[in-house]
């Protein structure tokens, strides 16, 4: 059941952004004099090239800096120039949008495209958490547009929300696959469990987007203190869940430490925890 | 005579204020223009002038408003005397407080997690204020941690900074549920919020311990993630040996 959401969910996703896939090059093709004109591959690649800057644009600044004389000052054309190889300032956005959710869509299928995901277990919230980190130096930007922009209404602001709703249900996968090994448990969930599971799951994300903050410039100072943070607070988010399922659920929670709630850190447990 | 005809200049100015900030609260700092206050004063354009001396004025006048609101609402949370945040038993009554808050104070909330990154005087008052919270939480942790584990030691500047970040990632937490409890067609009550809101924070404390411990050279703690829970039979946890 859980893997039939998260395929559809992830379809979805892909299918938002590239829904501009099929899109008929001719809308847009110059009209010179009332006349179709044959686009050239240099036109072509000026047009790539004008929807590149507006991407950079958009991702740097956002949606108030999206205009055609910022996009024209950034290629060093006037500001006519620009309407030579795009109809207008809407569609100039709209392409802009689509490509930076893209990004980030990119950047989350990365981050759980590993085998090593497997929640509920220590050493791997620590790899999980590395990955991610290493992700979040490489993508600042695109981990500081989902703060900003995810409210906004129009194409940005929702292809962000679709692509956050497609994680939180790729991390509630596997956070269930993990609990229900973990616990022994292979009963159905009702709907406020599920419900509940889900909510979790977009708890953990969030979580993630705001520990992104402290990347910063990404020296190997910071990427190791922000992985150790990240680790910490994936295993505080999978604490969490397994104490919202289990008093659901009726199953009883380990003490923290314990084989089913490891720590993430180096230290062990106490002979007093387990004794 | 009213008050109004008393101060005539001095009334319209703080209309042109408060109109600014209800557009602040709607749509950000790109809604607050001059064309938009005129048009709600009913007024042209270039009276707007004759209240502030510019929009930058009136720009950073109508963020302080909107943020002293939101700072006052949020205090009310830090400051309840209702709340012993010293006392774990009590998580979940802090817990239910907080939903309670965060659910009749939506836009509040909602405005912080909208225009928290902007430029401009709402982003920086917004920063400010968010800034103060998490120095607040960050002091409930260092005290919470002291008195469980004892030492009053002065921190070093790597345990202090781990401090700062786990308060951070505390009260960021609190927003998300916050996000949780105002997202459209949410399924949960306000006692199942304040439970995954006390799940969370109890496991956030833990993690907390467990990094400070590991720095200071302490050993693992012995945390059970079920205490504080609500006295209710029905839900509680047992706890298994390992």
């Amino acid at each position: 059941m859980f893997l039939q959401i998260v395929m559809i969910s992830a379809t979805q996703a892909l299918q938002f952004v590239t829904q501009r896939g099929d899109f008929d090059g001719c809308l847009t093709c110059p009209v010179i004099g009332g006349e179709i004109t044959v686009v050239t591959v240099e036109e072509m690649g000026r047009r790539d090239e004008v929807i590149a800057e507006a991407t950079a644009l958009l991702r740097e600044s956002g949606p108030s800096a999206m205009t055609s004389v910022n996009v024209a000052s950034r290629l060093g054309v006037t500001q006519s120039a620009i309407y030579r190889h795009i109809r207008d300032m809407d569609e100039l956005n709209e392409l802009a949008s689509y490509a930076v959710v893209n990004e980030l869509n990119s950047v989350m299928m990365a981050a759980f495209s590993a085998p090593e995901t497997a929640w509920g277990d220590g050493a791997h919230f620590a790899k999980f958490a590395e990955r991610v980190v290493g992700l979040m130096v490489d993508h600042q930007q695109g981990f500081a547009v989902i703060d900003r922009w995810r409210y906004l209404d129009g194409v940005l602001g929702e292809g962000i929300r679709i692509l956050l709703d497609a994680g939180a249900d790729l991390v509630a996968g596997e956070l269930e696959i993990a609990w229900r090994g973990g616990f022994s448990y292979d009963g159905d969930f009702d709907g406020a469990t599920r419900a509940a599971q889900l909510a979790h799951a977009q708890l953990i994300i969030d979580d993630a987007v705001a520990v992104a903050r402290g990347v910063g410039t990404g020296t190997a100072a910071q990427r190791r203190k922000v992985t150790r943070m990240l680790s910490l607070r994936f295993f505080a988010g999978w604490c969490g869940y397994v104490q919202e399922m289990n008093r659901r659920l009726g199953v009883a929670t380990p003490l923290l430490g314990s084989p089913s709630l490891p720590s993430p850190v180096g230290i062990a447990p106490s002979e007093a925890v387990c004794a | 005579m009213t008050p109004d005809d008393v101060q005539p200049e001095l009334s319209r100015r703080g209309q042109a204020i408060s109109h600014a900030a209800d557009l602040l609260r709607e749509g950000g700092p790109d809604a607050l223009t001059s064309v938009a206050v005129a048009g709600r004063m009913g007024i042209t354009q270039s009276a707007v002038y004759r209240h502030v001396r510019d929009m930058e004025e009136l720009s950073a006048l109508a963020a302080e408003v909107v943020v002293s609101e939101m700072a006052r609402t949020l205090n009310e949370i830090l400051l309840d005397p209702e709340v012993d945040w010293e006392a774990i038993g009590d998580v979940n009554l802090l817990c239910r407080a907080l939903i309670d808050l965060m659910t009749d104070n939506e836009r509040s909330f909602a405005i912080v997690d909208q225009w928290r990154f902007v430029e401009g005087a709402l982003g920086a008052g917004i920063r400010k204020m968010i800034g103060d919270s998490c120095d607040m939480i960050a002091a409930i942790l260092e005290f919470r941690w002291r008195e469980e584990f004892g030492g009053d030691a002065k921190l070093t500047t790597k345990e202090r900074t781990t401090i700062e970040a786990h308060g951070r990632a505390t009260y960021d937490d609190g927003y998300a549920v916050a996000r949780l409890a105002r997202s459209s067609g949410c399924p949960f009550t306000r006692n199942e919020l304040a439970d995954m809101l006390q799940y969370r924070i109890i496991a956030g404390w833990s993690v907390f311990v467990i990094d400070m411990n590991d720095l200071v050279g302490l050993p693992f703690p012995e945390i059970d993630l079920t205490e504080g829970m609500a006295l209710d039979s029905t839900r509680t946890a047992t706890n298994v040996s390992c």
